[in-house]
């Protein structure tokens, strides 16, 4: 398996190189485009797949879930005599449900961007300097590296090289 | 009215009072004894002429004095104000720390060890009557000598109040719990009961219908202190509807 | 400076990073002093604190019945101004609305440095603060729980997930200006940056997951930030002290907060403009376009402030009156006056008459503001605490120089904060600004 590394000057250039190489068949998982600015908007081949909105309200749900389980729990186990007032009530813990599921939904959007933006990983390649204004793109898996090289040149690559 | 088993030790107590107390307003005179009475039983710190200036005085029962008429014609009207020891005490669930809560006998407890001093407790008090311990206390020789062994002396920045004298509670029914009977009505005396000259004050058990207590708390002169707010007070004042 | 564009400023993603580079303050005798000067003062406050924790809580000028000072009008203030961050920075993102970009960071950083000001309040007023974990609900070895029914409790949720959020919220946005500082720096300073990137590469793959993340937060974070000042305000309004128990107070709180919030920021916006030299990212286009917020919210706290005012006088009740009175008249009357000046009649002058409406106009509103804003959270501790339901008790207050020297050195902590902040960071997001070549 082989990787190529093609440095674009131009970083919309860089985006149709994008896409000739998705024509040729490659998967857009074995893409990665490179940029110091993010490319606004991104083409829809190379949307991503997202969990990160069901990741947050998951773990919302979670985390409000067992905070206010815990309140309850605390509070009927050790009942104090509260005069008037009930041992347990809802509208008193809703406060307390509605920011630990804030909070849920904070942790949850934090995992999933690390998660899904490969952040905080030890082991990986180094990043390849990108220039300033430009972009880099790096195909991974190739069996045959000549013939998507000649695609990544036509499609405007100052320079393209095996990054293996 | 709360429910609650007996507290642990009372022993042989089968039902839980719940304590309250009458003040007769058109007894009262206003000769502050029972003032006096509060702060030497309870080791009640005294604030010095500076502090006191300051408004940082402690009287866990106090006198509220409030004139009617214009002169001459005046008539000076004598509240004594002390903790109302309320069911529904807006005190009490405000503690981020619960260091207030309602005991089974309906006594507001003060658990001054608990006590963070986040104050909310007193400024939520519709009455004023939570005090907050500006210093380690002190006292003006030779008061420092007199001290209660029954009461705790209570440290700097913690919110303190009256207990009904729930030292002499403790020790009236440790008392009948010895001696095998109930304790009986006007047995236990908290201090400002106790000197109260004109008699204005009693003290015992709401739940006990034929108390002297319970009476005076059924009678058309009773009334409680801003009973509109529902904070439900067990302290009852006795005054002629004129 | 390579290139320039139509407005001055530089073009391109290189040239903003090395201009804004350029601009991060170095260690000039100036910002040395400055630092050392707010330092002195921050310092001065933490005497002030420590005296005050070895001497007692009478060292204070609190007193019976105005068990609450200073310190709480002070815990409002700063809660309040952080909303400055946060909520506009959502609102503008949420909206697209692209004025936005040279302004978010500022006012994210006011956030997250207002909120761990105004957190620390709740633990210098209360009077055992070497216990105030107290209030945590950890398992102890008695099983003693925190009361989950007080306000103050709630107070605690809300903060500590509004400033995990707004620094989750800051932070997000800086990881790939942290990436792109590391580039440009050498030694200590570039392994921290890269520390700090958490492995940022600059991928299609992170910049569509930062987006993302950064539109969900700012939907949650605009949820619990209203939250947020609704809960200070349940501290109030959950009392039963005379004219503070009352509905009107959250969104009243909410809307004061946003108004404060946009006067601190236009006035912390000013003083970066001058101090950095940033008149050609900061121009006059952000100052009107907050100017006209300030103008709205302006118009909003005097809607609620009336409202408040009216329903309290027209419902005549005797203990809401006796508050009502103290505010009007007397010392506390001056200071009500001044704070409608401050917070309605200034703004609507300088800021609705639009040949009035430029940078320094809006600058003198934030100012006005943040004055007005102050005593407005004054007029509603103090005065509802010197008039308490039986009159026998009534009583007034003055701060001591405990409590005055705290609040001076709270203003010396933001400034302190920010000083070191932009010495750290771009304090315009390099990533999100490209230059104006184009005039939109």
């Amino acid at each position: 398996m082989k990787r190529l590394r093609a440095d674009f000057g131009d970083r919309h250039a860089a985006v149709g190189a994008v896409r000739s190489v998705i024509a040729r068949g490659v998967p857009p998982e074995a893409i990665e485009l490179y940029s110091r600015r993010p490319i606004e908007p991104y083409p829809s081949l190379l949307r991503r797949k997202s969990r990160m909105s069901l990741v947050a309200v998951l773990s919302a749900a979670v985390v409000g879930g067992t905070a206010t389980t815990l309140v309850y729990r605390a509070q009927m186990d050790y009942p104090l005599v509260t005069g008037g007032m009930p041992i347990n009530s809802g509208w008193a813990t809703g406060v307390v449900t509605f920011e630990t599921t804030m909070a849920g939904a904070v942790l949850g959007i934090v995992a999933a961007l690390l998660w899904e933006g490969r952040l905080l990983r030890r082991r990986k390649p180094p990043a390849p300097p990108v220039p300033s204004g430009g972009a880099v793109i790096e195909v991974s898996g190739l069996d045959d590296t000549n013939a998507l090289r000649e695609v990544l040149l036509q499609a405007g690559a100052k320079s393209v090289a095996r990054a293996d | 009215m709360p429910e609650g088993s007996t507290e642990a030790g009372t022993g042989t107590q089968r039902r839980t009072p719940q304590w309250g107390m009458a003040i007769d307003l058109d007894r009262c005179t206003g000769c502050e004894a029972c003032v006096v009475a509060c702060a030497s039983e309870n080791n009640v710190p005294t604030a010095g002429e500076d502090q006191a200036a300051k408004g940082r005085t402690k009287h866990w029962i106090r006198i509220d004095r409030y004139y009617e008429g214009d002169f001459p014609n005046i008539r000076v009207r004598h509240r004594p104000v002390l903790c109302q020891q309320c069911d529904e005490a807006p005190c009490e669930p405000v503690c981020p720390v619960n260091a207030t809560y309602q005991n089974a006998e309906g006594l507001n407890v003060q658990i001054y060890n608990r006590c963070i001093g986040t104050r909310y407790c007193a400024i939520n008090c519709p009455y004023t009557v939570r005090f907050f311990n500006w210093y380690p206390p002190e006292w003006a020789e030779p008061l420092g000598l007199q001290l209660n062994p029954d009461v705790s002396v209570r440290p700097a920045g913690v919110v303190e109040k009256c207990t009904f004298c729930v030292q002499r509670i403790k020790r009236a029914k440790l008392n009948a719990t010895a001696e095998g009977r109930e304790v009986g009505d006007g047995e236990i005396q908290p201090a400002c009961v106790q000197s109260c000259p004109a008699e204005a004050m009693v003290f015992g058990d709401l739940s006990d219908p034929s108390s002297r207590v319970a009476r005076l708390a059924n009678s058309r002169r009773a009334q409680r202190l801003l009973e509109e707010l529902g904070t439900k007070p067990r302290v009852f004042y006795l005054e002629r509807a004129d | 400076m390579a290139t320039t564009g139509t407005r001055g400023g530089p073009v391109g993603h290189a040239q903003v990073c090395e201009d804004l580079v350029a601009r991060m303050p170095g260690s000039s005798p100036r910002y040395v002093g400055a630092v050392a000067v707010c330092g002195a003062i921050v310092a001065w406050a933490l005497f002030a604190w420590g005296y005050q924790i070895a001497n007692g809580f009478g060292s204070t000028g609190l007193r019976r019945p105005v068990y609450w000072g200073l310190y709480i009008v002070n815990f409002v203030f700063w809660i309040g101004i952080s909303h400055a961050g946060t909520l506009i920075s959502a609102i503008l993102r949420l909206t697209g609305a692209e004025w936005r970009r040279p302004v978010t960071r500022a006012a994210e950083a006011i956030t997250v440095f207002c909120l761990m000001i105004g957190g620390l309040f709740p633990i210098i007023h209360i009077s055992r603060p070497w216990i105030f974990y107290w209030i945590l609900p950890y398992a102890n070895e008695r099983m003693l729980w925190p009361n989950f029914r007080s306000p103050l409790f709630w107070d605690l949720t809300a903060i500590l997930t509004y400033l995990t959020g707004s620094v989750v919220y800051l932070y997000l946005p800086l990881i790939p200006d942290f990436a792109e500082m590391a580039e440009r720096c050498t030694g200590a300073r570039r392994r921290a940056y890269r520390w700090l990137s958490l492995g940022w590469r600059g991928s299609d793959r992170q910049w569509q997951a930062l987006e993302r993340a950064m539109k969900l937060m700012a939907i949650v974070i605009l949820a619990i930030a209203v939250s947020v000042h609704s809960v200070v305000a349940y501290d109030f309004s959950m009392s039963l002290t005379p004219t503070w128990h009352n509905t009107i107070f959250p969104p009243y709180f909410v809307v004061g907060a946003i108004f404060s919030g946009i006067a601190a920021l236009v006035v912390v916006m000013a003083t970066l403009r001058r101090l950095m030299g940033l008149q050609e990212y900061l121009r006059e286009v952000h100052f009107v376009n907050l100017g006209k917020l300030l103008l709205l919210m302006s118009l909003i706290w005097g809607y609620f402030t009336f409202s408040e005012h009216l329903t309290t006088w027209y419902g005549n009740l005797p203990m809401e009156m006796d508050v009502f009175q103290a505010r009007e008249h007397g010392v506390y009357g001056a200071l009500f006056w001044v704070m409608v000046t401050c917070n309605l009649a200034i703004p609507l002058l300088l800021l609705g008459v639009s040949k009035l409406r430029r940078i320094s106009t809006t600058v003198v509103c934030g100012i006005a503001v943040l004055i007005g804003m102050w005593l407005e959270r004054f007029l509603i501790v103090i005065p509802a605490l010197s008039t308490p339901h039986l009159p026998s008790i009534w009583g007034g207050y003055a701060p001591s120089w405990i409590e005055l020297s705290i609040t001076a050195g709270t203003f010396a902590a933001m400034a302190l904060l920010y000083l070191v902040f932009v010495k750290a960071v771009p304090i315009i997001a390099m990533w999100e600004y490209e230059g104006e070549a184009t005039p939109r």
